[in-house]
C-alpha cells in the first residue's frame, strides 16, 4: 500500500481484485470505475487511497 | 466456509483490509470496494461516491445517520441505505443484505469501514491471527 499512496494518494484508483494492479486512477470514482471496466475488468475494485499513512486509533 | 486473507501491510502496521462485491439490487449494478475490518464501528461506512457509482441518489434519502470518533468534537453523518455484499474466494462466495451509512465525512487519511451490524453479524466467526498475519471470516 505504501508504494500506492506514494503515487495515488488522496485519489480513487481502479484495481484487478485482490491485487494493487492499478487500471485507472482519478479523483472521480465514477469516472475510474469506468475507465477500468474499458479495460475489460467487468467489476473492477474501487479504493480511495490516503493522502499519508497515519496509524487508525477509530476515527475515520 | 471460510474466507481468508493476509493484512495489509503499511510501516509494520498490519491493517485488515479486504475486497468486497457490493450491490444495489434495485438496478442490478455492482462494484467492488476495499474496505477495512473494524470490530469498533458499529456499522458499515462508506464512501458517498460508491453510492454514486451504484446508481443510488442520496439526495432522495431522508433519514441521517449520525455517528461519532474519539475524535473529541467530532460527529459526522451520513445516508443509511441497504446493500448486497459479497465476500468471494477461490471459487466460494457468501451474500448478505447489509446495512451500510454512506458518508462524505471520512478523512482523506482514513479507510471505509465494515463494522459490526451489517458485516461482523453476518459470520460465525471473525479472527485475527496477527502471529500468522492472516485473518479470516467464517460462516458454518
Amino acid at each position: 500500500m505504501q508504494n500506492l499512496i506514494k503515487k495515488f494518494g488522496g485519489m480513487w484508483v481502479a484495481l484487478k481484485p485482490d491485487t494493487e494492479n492499478v487500471l485507472a486512477s482519478g479523483k472521480s470514482a465514477q469516472k475510474v470505475y469506468k475507465e477500468a471496466q474499458e479495460k475489460g475488468v467487468k467489476i473492477p475494485t474501487l479504493f480511495k487511497v490516503p493522502t499519508k499513512y497515519i496509524p487508525y486509533i477509530g476515527y475515520i | 466456509m471460510q474466507f481468508k486473507y493476509p493484512f495489509k501491510v503499511i510501516f509494520n502496521d498490519k491493517i485488515p483490509m479486504l475486497d468486497v462485491r457490493i450491490t444495489n439490487k434495485e438496478i442490478g449494478k455492482s462494484v467492488s470496494y476495499r474496505a477495512m475490518l473494524d470490530s469498533g464501528s458499529f456499522a458499515n461506512i462508506f464512501h458517498s461516491d460508491i453510492a454514486e457509482v451504484l446508481g443510488i441518489d442520496l439526495t432522495k434519502i431522508k433519514e441521517t445517520q449520525p455517528f461519532g470518533g474519539v475524535k473529541k468534537s467530532a460527529q459526522m453523518k451520513g445516508k443509511p441505505y441497504i446493500v448486497e455484499l459479497m465476500v468471494m474466494q477461490k471459487g466460494h462466495s457468501y451474500k448478505f443484505d447489509s446495512y451500510v451509512i454512506f458518508s462524505d465525512e471520512i478523512s482523506n487519511t482514513g479507510h471505509p469501514l465494515l463494522g459490526r451490524i451489517g458485516f461482523f453479524d453476518q459470520f460465525d466467526e471473525v479472527c485475527f491471527n496477527y502471529k500468522n498475519d492472516k485473518f479470516y471470516l467464517q460462516k458454518d
